[in-house]
């Protein structure tokens, strides 16, 4: 497969991985994608014979995410803003206020907590491939993934709770 | 799977469900592509028949490479701040005068940039070749057929040069231009630092949390036994004295006698670290964490209080001014990038001069200017008065690198 071909054939998913990645930004996700397939490039003739060449470019796009290089679209923890309440209709249209609540409430996670639920809930990746990803032990992935749950629950739980709404019944 | 699990991932399979890539990316790519095939011309990739035509193609290129420098032949009193951005797929190195803060034309390459200790020499290394550039005329010099990275020993005549996921770190004869046999020394490597004697280079190996220290007899180019330093062991500081190397991990230091390689006990430094610098006169190791600076004294491998920058906001990088008094502490908060001035003397922060996404630091060898590459500009930063001064716009995208050239 040529460089070309893999691009068009395997971009699209390695751009909603990266939009996730970026926390829904959509030029940082642009940037994450370009970077990540320029480092791609320059080793194309190793990475073209492995059996899986997307799984070294999502590598790249998660350790990417995460380094200091990108400083440029690295953010602090970015908790919601009090007047982001959760959902609270009790309606069909409620499922996608929650969904558009987790969303953000995920972009405001650390960026590596961000990544390993991206790479575990979106990308399917077990624990150990994710270790084996970020350069780190599987146990790390384990408590990242927990406390980034944790978080979500705890982003959850305030809002709810002062509105009464349906997100602490869904999510706990 | 908890229902939360469960509602994540359709939440995110929702968020991003359709989206698609921008519709110029297989094409910058493929232009991009077709640049570096051009450029490479001897990677090794291209069959013999296609080297025989890409190599004058490739020189081609370089020659419109050393007419783009500022004004050949002449150079501008002071140093030249030396930006690297990319937009894209492409990358742009911009020079730009301290001396009358204007900007060259942009050298388009893509890669690593290290200036020579004596500041003659830029290097600008790609994926398969290192080009030399003059920092007098920005005229480039005959490639040397090494990629990666490229760190200078303290003489400049030696280099070694190296690619994150390479494992192996390539010796180089900068005054030759010649590289050596490659050296296998551990799968990742994060970062090389020599002592200044130059007789020794620590290679950091952080690939599994279990991370290690190893010293290359830079005489023999072989390398030692490894030195366990604990977990996220990426970074290396050495004291100007050369005795101590200082690794940095995700919560801790960890000093390591050059005499004996040897780890002493790790020194606790709080929340997660990010970067590792010595002052000047070598007394103190300073570690950028989350949301604040933590002094280290090297006499006594204490860690002092922390000097806060930023509730949150980790450290990205940090130079000191020539005297040692002050040091620039380069962060973001949000997508605005600030420079907060650290009295060295008092271990407290000034006010932070905010200065655009993005926040690569460097500073004049004088000490009179520190540089911020930002999105789209350079903001130059009078240490006088830590006011920032008319910014030098470049629409050249993200900034990925940023050097100094005395």
């Amino acid at each position: 497969m040529s460089f070309v071909e893999f691009v068009e054939r395997c971009s699209p998913r390695l751009f909603r991985t990266a939009l996730l990645l970026a926390g829904q930004d959509r030029a940082a996700a642009e940037d994450l994608l370009q970077l990540a397939l320029e480092r791609a490039y320059r080793h194309w003739g190793r990475v073209s014979r492995s059996d899986d060449p997307e799984r070294y470019v999502r590598r790249v796009l998660a350790n990417a995410a995460n380094d200091r290089w990108r400083r440029s679209i690295r953010r602090p923890e970015r908790p919601l803003d009090p007047g982001d309440a959760g959902p609270v209709v009790a309606d069909q249209a409620d499922t996608v206020a929650e969904r558009d609540y987790l969303i953000r409430a995920l972009a405001g996670l650390p960026p590596r907590q961000r990544t390993v639920l991206v790479l575990r809930y979106y990308n399917d990746l077990p624990e150990a491939e994710i270790a084996d990803v970020l350069g780190c032990s599987v146990g790390t992935v384990k408590s990242q993934v927990s406390r980034g749950l944790a978080r979500l629950r705890a982003a959850a739980v305030p809002d709810a709770e002062a509105t009464g709404g349906p997100m602490r019944r869904r999510l706990l | 799977m908890t229902e939360l699990e469960g509602r994540l991932r359709a939440a995110m399979e929702s968020a991003v469900a359709g989206e698609q890539p921008p519709g110029h990316l297989a094409d910058l790519v493929r232009r991009r592509h077709r640049r570096h095939v051009l450029r490479a011309g001897v990677a090794g990739a291209a069959s013999v028949a296609a080297v025989a035509v890409l190599v004058p193609a490739g020189m081609t290129v370089l020659g419109r490479f050393s007419g783009t420098g500022p004004a050949a032949g002449h150079r501008p009193a002071g140093a030249t701040v030396y930006a690297e951005f990319q937009a894209k797929l492409t990358t742009t190195v911009v020079p730009v005068s301290a001396a009358t803060g204007r900007p060259g034309k942009p050298l388009r390459f893509a890669g690593a940039m290290a200036v020579a200790p004596n500041g003659k020499t830029l290097y600008l290394s790609g994926a398969v070749e290192t080009i030399p550039v003059s920092t007098a005329t920005n005229k480039p010099g005959k490639p040397i057929h090494v990629g990666g990275s490229l760190t200078i020993d303290p003489d400049g005549r030696t280099a070694y040069a190296t690619v994150p996921f390479g494992g192996k770190i390539t010796p180089v004869n900068l005054a030759a231009g010649r590289p050596g046999k490659p050296v296998r020394v551990c799968p990742i490597i994060g970062m090389i630092a020599f002592t200044p004697d130059g007789k020794t280079a620590y290679v950091s190996c952080p690939s599994t949390g279990r991370s290690t220290v190893i010293p290359v007899n830079t005489a023999t180019n072989a390398p030692g036994k490894p030195i366990r330093v604990g977990p996220g062991g990426s970074e290396i500081a050495i004291t100007p004295d050369g005795r101590t190397a200082y690794v940095l991990g995700v919560h801790t230091v960890t000093p390591v006698s050059t005499a004996t390689n040897k780890p002493g006990k790790p020194i606790r430094v709080g929340s997660p670290t990010a970067l590792i610098a010595i002052s000047p006169d070598g007394k103190t190791a300073y570690v950028g964490a989350i949301g604040a600076v933590v002094p280290v004294s090297t006499a006594t491998n204490v860690a002092g209080k922390p000097i806060p920058i930023g509730a949150g906001v980790p450290a990205e990088q940090l130079v000191f001014t020539p005297d040692g008094k002050t040091a620039y502490v380069a962060n973001a908060e949000g997508p605005t990038g600030r420079v907060v001035p650290i009295s060295t003397a008092t271990g407290t922060a000034g006010r932070a001069v905010r200065v655009g996404v993005g926040a690569l630091i460097t500073i004049t060898p004088d000490g009179k200017t520190v540089y911020a590459a930002v999105r789209n500009q350079v903001v130059p930063i009078s240490t006088a008065t830590n006011k920032p001064g008319k910014p030098v716009r470049l629409p050249y995208g993200l900034p990925v690198g940023l050097v100094t050239a005395p």
